[in-house]
């Protein structure tokens, strides 16, 4: 494949940005450049000390800048004349950048330094398309275009996972990433998962052995995912399907507490997604005092810190990646929103995370690429060094998971103790 | 009994939601290419209790401006996006015109409004825009659709101005409804798709699109081969360039491609071979975009018949498909609306089936994004998608969630199978495959069947008479037929 001249010049890792010394907790910057010499103790595969590598899909094309605004800059204010949050509410992360609002659990991780940002972050190429921009996210391939698996997926492959508990994702489709030779397991509520009292089939295990006869040739993916589906719902009937009412109600609340529900019954999850349920495609009204991104923003904190306080000690092997397709334009368009774009930000949180710092190659809000943030830090970086350092992948089984990608590690996650 | 050639499988499976016994009688008596020309046929007259039935709803037959000032659409616009996806649900299950009603759905996911947006406005795009035009031409059924209150809501047309021209339209027109990123267009391309969409308004009093120049980008535009000096200064010159642009953009190569795939992967298999493709892309371009005349260039490849199988039914096919076939109804009576509910369909059985759709994730035109509910089998392969629909199986042959006893005697001895005839297992089980599937399953599958149905603990219920005992066994064999593969295929 032809790549634009940015994908390349991200590829060498040629940078003329001026950078950002945002890390105070580390002191003196932890840019690039600076953990070049960062020395990682990788846990063996299948460690059980291993994180559960958990990320929350955002899909739609989340603004990093709403998430993650620059503080008191001009330029800002001039792009965005009313679609801003007002410096005077953002929660400063270190003077120059900041969050959100509504990201009052984020802005508490940080200050205990289990929340990293990373900005001006995403896809190498960036072509505005969702689907395009989702498709290469997830497939994470880009030197193997005919790759049919996710990254998640080849996560699961390489550590030699077979369980089917090992990949989980919510939703009622099996997102891309999770897509692969692993079997994995999606599903949507605790309400769908079990076998209904079978009528003339009183006894279950006469119909559940029927169910696995009929799926046994393993001839194709139905077959070999129904095994696998009779299996997981048996195992699922120990795991209490309740809803702690520390979460919020809302479609949000119900996957953040599945997920934790499935950890503390310890099915052995490697790897999660979590669709995020939340309106980022915010062409118009982008509503970011009370509005959409208000809303997203208030949800993705109060499900974190319900996950968080809900799977107690669990939460020191848990890293959370956010993830998004694209972030949106630089300045605002006519109808009060933002159209699609490129960089974004990435939060990753987590007990093993060396939080209380924003990494970023800053490029500034005035060296555009065509009106986007460009990316300066390929979003595979940091999946590259939390699989490595919190996953206990060796390297050169990273470079399968991300073909044809060279890891160069940010600084972001501890090694595993 | 007759056993089904695979060419009446492949038009009844892929063309219909899962065809009945009636189905399968006049299809023997036209023949495929009569039979296609019948459902291809414009003017073919609805079924007249179906008629009946859709013309008891209000919110269905009332005109964008009506809706807005009629109870209970104009203060609860739910119930117009209720009404729509529960009358869809009732065509697909009753309609005569079912190849007619797998294209709405083929076409509601090709240039798809989110059924939550702008309610009232969103009956007619189904009705003015999809309906009309589904067996008429894609290029003039897109035009409609760019330009339709429902789809500017959608894709904020709305908010598209000369000062700020919003891509989400233009990009989608590029991306999703035409050429696809197949074709390498260009940011440009996607601005000046913008512009050309610009200034498009709405009014809501005189019901018309209300083109506006001084909210219209004004000046000459390129977008691939297409050049236009859009003068802008009227609402009709505005008009007139958008329509060039989206005849333009249809009528290309690369959109004939892009359409014969996705309509390739509808009715014949997630990857279609490229020949297929090619000769329907043939058919689309020769026709200029005709939509009947592709569907024939499909249905006379010969990938049509060998296919039979290679597609998953996604989870509302899988549903109207298991009523048809097992000829039950959703549970309870249709309510045509109750004015003295907030919740105006509260309790019709067609809200019940439609609770059902939304529980496997599936609910008529809810896909949230411009692209369409996914259509291959890997997006629809998992744990809660088997598991429901085992649990759905369950339920229907048991009779339960409110659903009625499936006349189990009627059904068997349509296929020739009776408590008087032979009735062995082996016989009831190819009386159901035939009934459920229009083939008999391999030996293995059906011993694997029976060892399962002699199972079920309803057989050995103390005091069955032999109608009672052959009803059980068919109920048995039902549900194990409803849990396979073979049923969740076509």
């Amino acid at each position: 494949m032809t790549a634009c001249p940015e994908f390349h010049e991200l590829a060498n890792g040629i940078t003329r940005r001026n950078f950002v010394k945002t890390v105070m907790a580390l002191g003196g910057g932890v840019m690039l450049s600076s953990v070049d010499g960062l020395s990682v103790t990788s846990a063996a595969i299948g460690d059980a000390r291993s994180d559960v590598i958990i990320t929350v899909y955002m899909r739609g094309g989340m603004d990093g800048l709403l998430a993650v605004p620059v503080l008191g800059d001009p330029t800002l204010a001039k792009l965005r004349p009313t679609q801003r949050t007002r410096d005077a509410d953002n929660l400063s992360l270190d003077g120059y950048f900041g969050l959100h609002p509504k990201l009052t659990m984020l802005k508490e991780l940080y200050d205990q330094g289990q929340m990293a940002v990373i900005q001006a972050v995403g896809t190498p190429v960036g072509t505005r398309s969702h689907f395009d921009d989702q498709r290469a996210l997830e497939y994470a391939a880009y030197d193997n275009p005919g790759t049919t698996d996710g990254w998640q997926n080849r996560y699961l492959q390489a550590m030699g996972a077979t369980d089917v508990f090992s990949g989980y994702s919510t939703g009622f489709q099996t997102p891309t990433a999770l897509r692969g030779s692993v079997e994995t397991t999606v599903f949507e509520s605790f309400n769908s998962v079990t076998l209904a009292k079978a009528g003339n089939f009183t006894n279950r295990d006469n119909l559940i052995a029927a169910l696995k006869n009929l799926h046994s040739d393993g001839a194709s993916n139905w077959q070999v995912a129904a095994q696998h589906s009779l299996v997981a719902s048996e195992r699922l009937r120990s795991v209490a399907g309740t809803t702690p009412a520390i979460y919020p109600g809302t479609t949000n609340g119900r996957r953040f507490s599945a997920l934790a529900a499935m950890m503390k019954n310890g099915l052995g999850i490697k790897t999660a997604n979590l669709e995020f349920d939340g309106e980022f495609d915010i062409h118009s009204d982008a509503g970011v005092v009370d509005g959409n991104m208000a809303t997203n923003f208030q949800s993705l904190s109060d499900c974190v810190r319900a996950f968080k306080q809900d799977i107690g000690d669990l939460w020191n092997n848990v890293t959370i990646v956010t993830v998004t397709e694209f972030g949106r334009r630089l300045e605002q368009n006519g109808s009060n929103g933002f159209d699609h774009g490129w960089a974004s930000a990435m939060f990753v949180m987590g007990g093993g995370v060396r939080g209380g710092q924003v990494v970023t190659k800053w490029p500034g809000l005035t060296d555009t690429r065509d009106g986007d943030l460009k990316v300066t830090t390929d979003y595979r970086t940091v999946l590259a060094e939390v699989m490595k350092v919190r996953g206990g992948m060796p390297a050169d089984k990273i470079s399968q998971i991300l073909p044809g990608f060279q890891a160069q590690d940010l600084g972001i996650v501890k090694p595993l103790v | 009994m007759q056993i089904p050639t695979a060419a009446e499988n492949s038009a009844l499976l892929k063309l219909t939601y899962g065809p009945t016994p009636a189905d399968r009688a006049a299809f023997r008596a036209m023949g495929l290419a009569a039979w296609l020309d019948d459902q291809l046929n414009p003017n073919k007259a609805e079924d007249p209790t179906v008629a009946a039935t859709m013309a008891k709803f209000k919110g269905i037959n009332l005109s964008n401006a009506q809706l807005l000032k009629t109870l209970p659409y104009s203060i609860r616009p739910r119930n117009a996006s209720e009404e729509l996806s529960e009358t869809t649900l009732y065509r697909r299950i009753y309609s005569t015109r079912q190849m007619f009603e797998t294209l709405v759905e083929f076409l509601e996911d090709y240039v798809p409004v989110n059924i939550k947006t702008e309610p009232s406005k969103r009956i007619s795009y189904d009705r003015d825009v999809i309906r009309a035009n589904a067996l008429g031409d894609f290029p003039t059924l897109l035009w409609q659709a760019s330009v339709h209150p429902a789809m500017l809501r959608f894709l904020s047309g709305y908010d598209n101005t000369r000062q700020h021209p919003n891509e989400n339209f233009g990009r989608e027109l590029l991306e999703l409804f035409t050429v696809t990123t197949e074709t390498p267009y260009t940011q440009t391309d996607v601005v000046n798709a913008a512009r050309v969409f610009s200034g498009f308004r709405w009014d809501d009093k005189k019901q018309q699109l209300k083109p506006t120049p001084n909210a219209h980008w004004q000046g000459s535009v390129k977008v691939l081969g297409w050049t236009d000096p859009n003068p802008g200064r009227t609402a009709a010159q505005i008009s007139a360039t958008a329509y060039s642009l989206v005849r333009y953009l249809a009528l290309l190569p690369e959109t004939a491609t892009a359409f014969a795939k996705r309509m390739a992967r509808r009715y014949v298999a997630d990857s279609p071979s490229s020949a297929i493709v090619a000769s329907m892309a043939a058919a689309y371009s020769q026709s200029s975009g005709n939509i009947p005349t592709v569907i024939r260039a499909m249905v006379n490849h010969p990938d049509f018949v060998t296919s039979l199988g290679a597609k998953l039914r996604r989870p509302t096919e899988f549903i109207v498909a298991a009523l048809r076939t097992l000829n039950i109804a959703p549970p309870g009576q249709i309510s045509f609306g109750d004015l003295s509910k907030n919740d105006y369909f509260s309790g019709s059985s067609l809200q019940k089936l439609r609770i059902l759709t939304a529980t496997h994730g599936h609910a008529p035109f809810d896909w949230q994004y411009p692209n369409g509910y996914p259509d291959t089998e890997a997006a629809w392969t998992t744990l809660s998608a088997q598991m429901t629909r085992w649990n759905n199986a369950i339920m229907w042959a048991n009779g339960t969630g409110g659903y009625q006893q499936p006349d189990f005697a009627g059904l068997f001895s349509g296929q020739g199978v009776s408590v008087d005839s032979g009735n062995d297992w082996n016989s009831i089980v190819d009386a159901g495959s035939l009934q459920l599937f229009g083939r008999v399953l391999s030996p293995v599958r059906r011993t694997t069947v029976i060892a399962g149905a002699v199972k079920s603990d309803n057989l050995v219920r103390p005091g069955l008479t032999a109608d009672q005992l052959f009803v059980e066994k068919c109920r048995a064999v039902t549900l194990l037929l409803l849990c396979t593969e073979d049923w969740n295929r076509r």
